[in-house]
């Protein structure tokens, strides 16, 4: 009930927030994707993790993250929640979040092909039944390609190191819808 | 120029609303309970005695294996609808039914206590000249000093009154991750918290209750320290199996290892799967769990890990060692890779893959599916090891003698 309550909101309020970004112009654009703004992100996940102690690659994982985004010409601040889960045998549910930098180091209105960004922060995990949370550092690239108005795709690689009692290293690549103001 | 400057606020607004709406949903997920809020109405108590009903009939896989009659089940279940008692009562009686089904992992959880905590003894109940009363039958070290003592009353109540509350009842920890019952659940509570306990013939101990299941351990015995120990609580928490790779690495150089699962109750088979993966240079033939009609839900695979530890192995069980606990034991005893000491496993061959919050706070699950080996057998009535010792006199305990262990270094010093 409570679910269907909050997509009933969702689809509503995206859909008010859509029909108005088609009015748009130009110079809305070329601000958009350039000077200061502020953005949201949505992106799905998998990756693997590499466990230190082991010294192997024994786990999976999976992240959706929603990500809000402050920027001034091409440096930027994000932060967001991410859920998701450990492949381990089992599947382990697991939540956490991120603060970061983004740079922009390709420039959207300079390439066809979209923007690139060098980003990295800091990230905190906690896996169900851990005995504690796992802080950890992130990096990566993210390549953000205009679709339409403000809307845009993203597809990111990123690695990073965790630490505490699950010391792991991870890789993992996000798909994920992108928009900017 | 104003109005286009208000439209773009508006959008933005609207979707900062959007993605924190998303957001807040989600991370609100999974804190439903399926009968609703407390306190229980009529239409509540009928929910959880038919959620309960349900999935046990549906899904308990042993009804036949140990001669539980489901009929006579859901009746005593629907006979705790009966009267006008508080919601703690009823939830009380719901869990003594469940617990007539005689299987631990179908069972009503309790799950209040932020961080479980355990006294730093271990005691037994016993029927004493007025009542019952609770003997203790071990102790951490430094509080050795209690074994053997009575104990008539637990924070001024009467011990008869708290093992009658606590019947069928378990406590678990806020992911389930501990999972506390009997005697000691009789001693629980936050863990940090002090418990007091009245003594037969006079006098208090005012106890400090400790966090009820320690990280992996080590330590080296024998010979030159040749032989490793690798004591383990539990196997509820997923991180476990980081501290368990890294004792391991530092052991690779002794010639034998103990593993010490005595009072394990289990936990997740990922990291007993994960352990045995370092015992292991090539890959075994998996384990199964299969529902009640024998249908394969799903294997259990523990390949190789990391680098193997290749000394001999022994693993050191009681009653206690308890389902996954039992299921790595009965994976060592299975593929050759080690011997069994100490007393029977107490069993625990199910995997209760369905649970429900029932009302705040109270979570049911009840066993789905039932683990076998490759050749078809299960171990939920327990496994008898390789090498039989007598479980612990209290006399033994108290002079801090431990048979089991020394007859697990003398087995490893033994062989060449």
């Amino acid at each position: 009930m409570r679910k269907t309550r909050w997509l009933v909101i969702f689809v509503v309020v995206g859909m008010l927030a859509w029909s108005g970004s088609a009015e748009a112009s130009e110079v809305e654009a070329e601000n958009r994707w350039s000077g200061l703004g502020f953005g949201v992100a949505v992106k799905s996940g998998a990756g693997w993790q590499r466990s230190v102690p082991c010294g192997c690659v024994d786990r999976g994982l999976f992240t959706t993250e929603f990500a809000g985004r402050l920027r001034y010409r091409r440096v930027g601040l994000e932060a967001d929640l991410r859920f998701g889960s450990m492949l381990l045998g089992g599947s382990f549910p697991a939540e956490g979040w991120a603060v970061g930098g983004r740079v922009e180091v390709v420039r959207a209105r300079e390439s066809p092909w979209g923007a690139l960004h060098v980003r990295g922060g800091y990230r905190h995990w906690r896996v169900m039944s851990m005995r504690e949370d796992s802080p950890g550092i992130f990096g990566g690239v993210s390549w953000e390609i205009p679709i339409v108005g403000p809307l845009g795709l993203e597809v990111d690689a990123v690695g990073g190191r965790t630490f505490r009692a699950l010391e792991h290293w991870f890789l993992m690549g996000t798909l994920g819808v992108g928009v900017r103001y | 120029m104003i109005e286009r400057r208000w439209l773009r606020t508006a959008r933005l607004c609207l979707w900062v609303c959007l993605w924190l709406g998303l957001g807040g949903s989600l991370w609100g997920c999974g804190a439903e309970t399926h009968c609703g809020e407390f306190p229980l109405d009529e239409e509540r108590r009928l929910c959880v005695v038919e959620t309960v009903d349900q999935m046990v009939v549906e899904t308990f896989p042993f009804a036949e294996y140990k001669g539980v009659d489901l009929k006579e089940f859901s009746r005593e279940l629907r006979m705790t609808l009966e009267g006008e008692t508080p919601d703690v009562a009823f939830l009380e009686e719901v869990a003594a039914v469940v617990s007539r089904l005689r299987d631990g992992h179908t069972r009503v959880e309790r799950r209040t206590l932020e961080e479980p905590g355990v006294a730093p003894v271990r005691v037994e109940v016993e029927e004493g000249p007025r009542g019952d009363r609770l003997v203790v039958v071990g102790a951490d070290e430094g509080f050795q000093e209690w074994i053997g003592a009575a104990v008539v009353a637990v924070d001024g109540e009467p011990v008869s009154e708290a093992v009658e509350r606590h019947r069928g009842w378990v406590e678990a920890g806020r992911d389930g991750e501990v999972a506390l019952s009997g005697p000691t659940l009789l001693l629980a509570g936050e863990a940090g918290t002090e418990v007091v306990l009245s003594l037969e013939g006079g006098g208090e101990v005012v106890l400090t209750r400790r966090r009820a299941l320690q990280p992996p351990a080590s330590s080296r015995v024998g010979k030159g320290g040749q032989i490793g120990v690798l004591k383990l609580e539990t196997f509820g928490h997923i991180d476990d199996l980081e501290r368990i790779d890294e004792i391991l690495n530092d052991l690779m150089d002794t010639r034998g290892l103990i593993i010490d699962l005595r009072g394990n109750g289990g936990g997740y088979p990922s990291v007993t799967d994960g352990l045995f993966g370092r015992l292991i240079d090539r890959p075994v033939p998996p384990f199964e769990l299969v529902d009640r009609y024998g249908k394969l839900y799903r294997q259990l695979e523990a390949p190789p890990r990391g680098e193997t530890y290749e000394g001999h192995v022994v693993v050191l069980v009681d009653r206690r060692s308890y389902s996954a606990s039992n299921y790595l034991a009965h994976r060592i005893a299975y593929y050759h890779r080690g011997v069994l000491v100490g007393q029977p496993t107490g069993g625990g061959a199910a995997s209760p893959n369905r649970g429900v919050m029932l009302v705040p706070g109270v979570w049911f699950q009840v066993s789905t599916y039932v683990l076998r080996t490759p050749t078809g057998d299960h171990s939920e009535s327990g496994l008898m090891p390789g090498i039989l010792v007598p479980a612990p006199t209290a006399k033994e305990q108290y002079a801090g003698e431990d048979r089991t262990l020394q007859r697990a270094i003398e087995y490893l010093e033994a062989l060449r």
